[in-house]
């Protein structure tokens, strides 16, 4: 039993009363755990958890054998493996853990037994200090103790992203001003003719025709009609080959919220080369093996999406071998530009330091991705527009001597991305 | 007249020739009649334009509306550590093919190669690299690469095997043979797969036997080599050492030798600078021209028999001191005494007793040890002209019982009549990777895996090794020839280890930078390139010199009046390249003539020949005459070229394949039969007649197209296209021939003209400008072809050629002036110039053409509606119209082109082919059909060349940005760089006294310059005091 679950029977008022026996055990029961997890320091269990996370989880799980031993329980084993050399099981133990070669050479048997017994060496953890292991054993001890998390703010940006400046709404209120008007202006000119024809004496129509049988008001109506129909048109027809939202099926029921949002992995550990060329790159499977060799379930689907990793990649979890013929995952690819446009991710996530969330927008918070982003020109022309360069920071930018000058001379504020000429066709279309 | 002319249409001002040049297109552009007919002829109205209207209006609608595809995303299972997706790598390879070596990069996009970059630090190419080289990549996508290999029992369609049953058929076969197995190949430089085949010839026993034989053949010098040196070998040739060149009809620069190393030794010695600036002075005799002659200070003409009897005069002055029969060879055989110890003498005959006479002039100038090195040998070229006639005799007297064809085509290029028949008494094997004439006959073909595929060696000097690396998996069931016969060999192991074991074994021991043969062969094969000590050394006797005279002067006697001169083209070689789209498709740098072989001839001898069918230059129809050289004849068009000599006709080695995978590239007729023997070798002068037929033909030239015509351009004291001076008047004043300095008259009035009511265009970072040497352009094509390769430039094929639609960004146009029968002639490539006030920018009526902040004229494809005002606006003519779908960019496919009749070759459209597609530049838009096009100065390579310096967080070197055409250019004749860094070469080319703006007196401030051409010279010059218009100055 879980703090979790006891949290969730306390607030559920209503079967409290309902099962009365039943919840009276499960709350001694629970009283009991939250008795024993009472100890654990929730500061210094979050740390453990965190640095076990960024050091260790690649290779360990707490319950589970991976390419390193299930640790729960670990410190209760070596410090059974007995004292050598003036030192306790636990003291050897954290020697270990910084750099497992000390015991090994210092000839403590249970060390020697354990180097042994994978065919992996385990790395090397110098800068480890005693009360990081302390934390994070107690984290490896008790890796149940859930603190719920929500998916919070991802590696970082606000994730503002530019929207495409929409004029829709005035030009609808434009248009619906000009109707009137000319439903105003049309009123005006035939009552003026009416009294034009009474004072001149001519036979005034008294019997008229309903309006809209009336050419001048069928002459209206039509050029209405062609100009909103018009503005439909080429609103529609500019907004072809857009996509903004789009979010199909992917054959992996990848959840970014859970990779970025819950455990916070940099967005570059996997699309590792969004900083050094045109793609961001679909990380390759082995990427996901370097985790997933030991996650092999996850909070949602179980083991059953990761399964799939393994059958793309080839993995016999029973052997540990990679001795499966591999397939490639056909992931559909989302974010689409026409041919006659050049994109690099390079120039925008290293040069230019932008956020992905900009473009692609709250990544962190989504189960399944979707096209956040018109990727319209209007939208990367207004984000170039508004965005400044590294100028300062960037001696790329040494070369533009004018500015720098206009700088130091007030005469410019900032350099964005449309000074250096960022707006130009051929900077993206070549 | 003018003074400066392009071809005989344009000194003459022939109707035709202004017709067109007045014109943005050639022809009539092919409007619907209902469109062009006044609607006053009743047959057009509006209602029809209404229709059309309509129907293009839900056309447009139902095409746009249909459902955006879904596309797939699939990375890799694994990742290479190396491939980063979008960023190219660059390995280092040799290109050894057809003949031509070039030490090279491999740039691969996702492991793919798609364009190769000269190695900058190669010892023998020097960074630069050849026309051929840079088509090269195409052949990888061939579409008649075999695919595995085939068994042709010559009845039936031929049978595709597997690798197993043919090493089992074939190796039963060989067995059984009861005559010799010869290997017949062209020069093998692999010192590895030389190895390979001894040890495989020793497994045959005295059977075996490796026959060697060079198409475009270099037997006449090493034979003579021998005799004088007693080595088969060619010597080092080092033109940069050389004061004075004399070179009788050895195109140097073009095809002779080593053309690409020449040329960059050959340009560091005229490219002038300064005062007191020196250069090499260069005599070239000859009768067809070549770009070599035309790049020399002095060109004699005279005909290809006297080309003999020169080198006879030359021998007489020089070793022999007595007189010349030739004034002119007189003078300049003066010259060379004068400059002994550091002249040079290089003949292009492949008569023995030639190459006796000029081993014998060099060695009596002392140029041996000083220009010419024996310390390491040349080895491109080792056959000898007995291995043809020596396996034609063998086949057909049963004494050779199977042959085994490597990298040779005997049946195409053979001078020896019969080759066919009497290779189809024998048991043949061809290990050719696409389809020849001789491999479709052969018994059975084990394709050989591309070099882009491959390891290997190559040792083009002897000392200097080159590795070539695989740069993509295999393409097809193929296997590199090496592995082959180690297999036949009973070797274990593969053909790299072999490779790796001989290296260290031969190689390791001699060099000491590396301690541990791995560390040695890593570099090896990172750099490509090693360099062992020289060792070689060689000493003349004057062996058979003293008969080779009376034999040369009766030789060169016994030719009459009309003679031939057969040469290699610069593009298709011995034939070899014909296959390739990208090198028929570039115009001969002489003739400008492509995708055909012709008959040359002078112009006096062209009218006087009745060949000239259309003098006003209006049906562009080409006479067409029987030439008959041994009682064998070929029919081909007549062309005249200013500087031919009289009474000779020059024909191009090479063309006439007729097992090409497309019928169009089967052009031209081939030649070789009309080689002639000439004692053990064959010689490519022979007598002929020549006869006029009544037929015509049609010519792809491309002479008269985009012409600069400056009639209507304003101005008043227009000056010229091209600017020359001598070397005396430049160094008694820099600005001679050009006039670009300030204080000059000719400056200032254009100064005077400057006056503008658009803004100035600001450039506050980079300011890309590109300044070309006409000094040092060779006009070789090199930085064409690689400018295809670079920017996805499609082939149009002839009939779209013939219709001025070639869809090249960079041509060079050649300009003549002078006397018709011996003109001097300038090559100026011609490209976007990138103009800071360019004319096309304000026509464009949806700015899909524009400026950039970095001096760069853009050009958005996306945006281009096709209404061709910027053609037609720019003075340059430098841009180029899609009028098809050339490589399926849109929706129009192959077979659209086909089912709606245009008149597109099968070799454009197989552009259309995924296979050939590969080959596609990734980071370049294929443009679609109905938007222009032109240079981008390369915009994707700046952009990433920025792009790199931004994320190291670094200024931008110097050098650091390159086009595709300069990192091409062999001699290097094309500075590239940003004027607004004031330590850039470009900033220093751009101030230099020789740079100049092509009519920049209209105001259009190019971003291209180009620098005057210097010749050595004291003769009168033929461009003096002339203006563009031919009035005294």
């Amino acid at each position: 039993m879980t703090i979790q679950s006891r949290m969730n029977s306390a607030i559920q008022p209503n079967h409290r009363f309902s099962v009365s026996l039943q919840s009276i055990f499960v709350a001694l029961i629970s009283f009991s755990c939250l008795f024993a997890s009472a100890e654990v320091d929730k500061a210094k269990w979050n740390e453990g958890k965190s640095l076990f996370k960024s050091n260790c989880a690649a290779c360990h799980n707490p319950k589970v054998d991976g390419t390193g031993p299930a640790l729960q329980g670990v410190t209760a084993r070596w410090e059974a493996a007995g004292e050598y050399k003036g030192k306790t099981g636990t003291q050897w133990l954290y020697t270990w853990i910084k750099n497992y070669n000390d015991p090994v050479n210092a000839g403590y048997k249970y060390a020697m037994d354990m180097a042994n017994s994978r065919p992996s060496a385990m790395n090397i953890f110098a800068t480890l200090k005693d009360a990081d292991i302390e934390n994070m054993l107690l984290y490896i001890e008790n890796p149940d103790i859930g603190t719920p998390t929500g998916p919070t703010g991802p590696t970082g940006g606000d994730g503002s992203a530019p929207k495409e400046s929409g004029s829709n709404t005035t030009l609808i209120i434009f248009v619906f001003f000009l109707v009137v008007l000319v439903a105003i202006l049309i009123g005006i000119t035939s009552k003026l003719d009416k009294l034009v024809a009474e004072k001149n004496g001519e036979p005034v129509e008294t019997a008229k025709a309903p309006f809209w049988r009336r050419p001048k008001w069928i002459t209206a109506f039509a050029l209405i009609g062609i100009v909103l129909l018009g503005y439909a048109g080429v609103d529609w027809g500019t907004h072809l080959g857009r996509q903004q939202g789009y979010q199909p099926t992917q054959p992996i029921k990848y959840s970014h919220a859970l990779h970025a949002g819950t455990h916070k992995i940099e967005c570059q550990y996997c699309h590792s080369t969004a900083n050094k060329g045109k793609h961001a790159n679909i990380p390759s499977v082995n990427t996901c093996m370097n985790c997933h060799k030991n996650v092999q379930k996850g909070p949602k689907y179980g083991t059953e999406e990761i399964a799939k990793i393994y059958e793309a990649v080839g993995w016999d979890a029973k052997t540990q071998t990679y001795s499966k013929e591999p397939k490639p995952v056909e992931w559909v690819r989302i974010h689409n530009l026409p041919d006659h446009v050049y994109f690099n991710h390079a120039q925008h996530v290293n040069a230019g330091k932008v956020q992905c969330q900009t473009c692609h927008g709250p990544i962190e918070t989504m189960e399944e991705v979707y096209q956040y982003a018109p990727l319209s020109m209007g939208w990367c022309i207004n984000c170039h527009r508004q965005t400044e360069v590294q100028f300062a920071s960037n001696n790329y930018y040494t070369a533009y001597e004018k500015f720098h000058q206009d700088i130091k001379d007030k005469k410019i504020s900032k350099v964005t991305v449309e000074t250096i000429g960022g707006t130009e066709c051929q900077r993206c279309h070549y | 007249m003018k003074t400066y002319w392009k071809g005989i249409e344009e000194k003459e001002q022939l109707e035709g020739y202004t017709a067109i040049s007045e014109k943005e297109f050639s022809e009539e552009l092919p409007v619907l009649s209902s469109i062009t007919e006044p609607i006053t002829t009743g047959k057009s109205n509006r209602k029809d334009f209404l229709k059309m209207l309509g129907f293009s209006t839900t056309a447009a609608v139902i095409a746009a509306s249909c459902e955006m595809p879904i596309r797939k995303s699939i990375p890799y299972v694994w990742r290479p550590e190396e491939i980063t997706p979008g960023i190219a790598n660059f390995y280092a390879s040799t290109m050894w093919q057809g003949g031509e070596y070039n030490a090279i990069l491999v740039k691969t996009r996702e492991g793919r190669p798609i364009k190769v970059e000269g190695k900058k630090d190669a010892r023998i190419s020097k960074g630069g690299t050849s026309a051929r080289t840079q088509a090269s990549v195409l052949s990888l996508y061939d579409g008649a690469r075999y695919k595995n290999p085939v068994r042709n029992s010559g009845t039936s369609k031929p049978e595709n095997i597997t690798w197993e049953v043919a090493d089992k058929e074939v190796g039963e076969k060989l067995k059984a043979v009861s005559g010799k197995v010869v290997l017949f190949s062209s020069t093998v430089i692999s010192p590895s797969l030389s190895a390979i085949i001894k040890s495989y010839g020793n497994t045959l026993g005295g059977k075996f036997e490796h026959l060697v034989y060079d198409a475009i053949s270099y037997s006449g010098m090493l034979d003579a080599n021998e005799k004088s040196f007693g080595k088969r070998a060619i010597p080092s040739y080092n033109f940069a050492a050389a004061k004075v060149i004399v070179s009788v009809g050895a195109d140097f620069l073009g095809t002779w030798l080593s053309p690409t190393e020449f040329s960059a030794d050959y340009a560091s010695t005229r490219k002038v600078k300064g005062a007191n600036s020196t250069m090499s002075r260069h005599i070239q005799i000859e009768s067809v021209p070549t770009i070599t002659g035309f790049k020399a200070d002095t060109r004699i003409v005279v005909k290809p028999s006297e080309e003999l009897s020169a080198v006879v005069d030359l021998y007489n002055v020089i070793v022999g001191g007595a007189s010349a029969a030739n004034a002119k060879v007189a003078k300049a055989a003066e010259e060379l005494i004068a400059a002994a110890g550091s002249s040079l003498v290089v003949s292009g005959s492949n008569d023995v007793n030639v190459q006796l006479l000029v081993n014998a002039i060099n060695n009596k100038l002392g140029n041996y040890g000083s220009v010419i090195s024996w310390s390491r040998t040349l080895n491109t070229k080792q056959g000898s002209d007995k291995s043809i006639t020596k396996l034609v005799a063998g086949l057909n007297d049963g004494s050779i019982g199977a042959v085994l064809v490597h990298d040779a085509n005997p049946v195409f290029n053979s001078p020896v009549a019969g080759v066919s028949e009497a290779l189809k008494k024998a048991f043949t094997v061809s290990f050719a990777n696409r389809v020849d004439e001789t491999s479709s006959i052969c018994n059975y073909v084990l394709p050989d895996s591309h070099w882009l595929e491959s390891w290997g060696d190559v040792e083009a000097k002897s000392g200097i090794l080159n590795t070539i690396q695989p740069t993509i998996s295999k393409l097809f069931d193929t296997r590199p020839l090496a592995e082959t016969f180690l297999k036949w060999s009973g070797a274990t192991g593969s053909y790299y280890e072999y490779l790796q074991n001989f290296w260290q074994t031969n190689y390791y021991g001699k060099q000491s930078t590396y301690n541990g043969f791995w560390a040695f062969w890593d570099n090896a094969v990172h750099d490509g390139e090693v360099e062992l000590p020289a060792s070689g050394s060689a000493t003349y006797n004057t062996a058979g010199a003293a008969e080779a005279v009376s034999a040369v002067s009766t030789s060169a006697a016994s030719f009459g009046d009309l003679q031939v001169k057969l040469y290699e083209s610069i593009a298709v070689g011995d034939g070899y390249w014909a296959d390739n789209p990208w090198l028929q498709e570039l115009p001969d740098p002489v003739s400008k003539v492509t995708w055909d072989n012709y008959l040359i001839v002078s112009p006096k001898m062209y009218n006087a020949g009745g060949y000239n069918l259309d003098p006003h230059f209006k049906e562009k129809k080409y006479a067409t005459a029987t030439l008959t050289v041994n009682g064998k004849s070929v029919e081909l068009p007549v062309v005249a070229v200013p500087g031919t000599a009289e009474n000779t006709v020059g024909v191009a080695l090479g063309y006439g394949r007729t097992a090409t995978e497309y019928s169009e590239l089967n052009v031209g007729k081939n030649v070789f039969s009309m080689l002639s023997a000439t004692g053990d070798n064959f010689t490519n002068i022979a007598k002929a007649s020549l006869a006029k037929t009544s037929n015509t033909a049609l010519l792809a030239i491309t002479q008269t197209h985009f012409n600069i015509t400056l009639k209507d351009l304003g101005g008043t004291k227009t000056r010229k296209l091209v600017k020359e001076t001598t070397l005396a008047e430049y160094n008694a004043s820099e600005a001679k021939g050009n006039k670009y300095t300030a204080g000059n008259e000719d400056r200032e009035h254009i100064m005077e003209e400057m006056v503008t009511l658009y803004y100035e265009h600001q450039k506050p970072g980079h300011h890309w400008t590109m300044v070309i040497d006409l000094g040092s352009c060779t006009g070789c094509g090199a930085c064409v072809v690689a400018c295809n390769a670079e920017n996805n430039i499609p082939v149009v094929g002839k009939d779209q050629v013939i219709r001025a639609r070639e869809m090249h960004w960079l041509r060079i146009d050649r300009y003549f002036t002078g006397e018709m029968d011996n003109p001097d002639v300038v090559f100026q490539p011609m490209l976007c110039q990138h103009c800071d006030n360019a004319p096309c920018e304000n026509v464009c009526p949806v700015a899909a053409t524009n400026h950039s902040n970095e001096g760069m004229n853009q050009m958005a494809y996306n945006r281009c509606i096709g209404t061709r005002y910027c053609a037609n606006n720019c003075p340059y003519k430098v841009r180029r119209f899609n009028w098809y779908d050339y490589q399926q960019a849109d929706a129009f496919d192959a077979k659209w082109h086909t089912d709606n009749n245009m008149p597109l070759s099968e070799t454009t459209l197989a552009q259309h082919e995924p296979l050939t597609r590969m080959v596609l530049n990734p980071d370049v838009t294929v443009r679609s059909r109905g938007v222009m096009e032109k240079c981008s100065f390369c915009v994707q390579r700046l952009q990433g060349a920025k792009l790199e310096a931004k994320k190291d967080g670094r200024k931008m070197a110097d050098g650091e940005a390159t086009t595709a055409c300069q990192t091409a250019c062999a001699s290097g004749c094309i500075t590239f760089g940003d004027r607004n860094d004031k330590n850039s070469k470009a900033y220093e080319a751009f101030n230099d006294s020789r740079t100049f703006g092509v009519i920049e007196e209209i105001h259009t401030m190019p971003n291209v310059l180009y620098q005057t051409q210097v010749r050595n010279r004291t003769e009168k010059k033929k461009y003096e005091n002339l203006d563009y218009f031919g009035q005294q100055a």
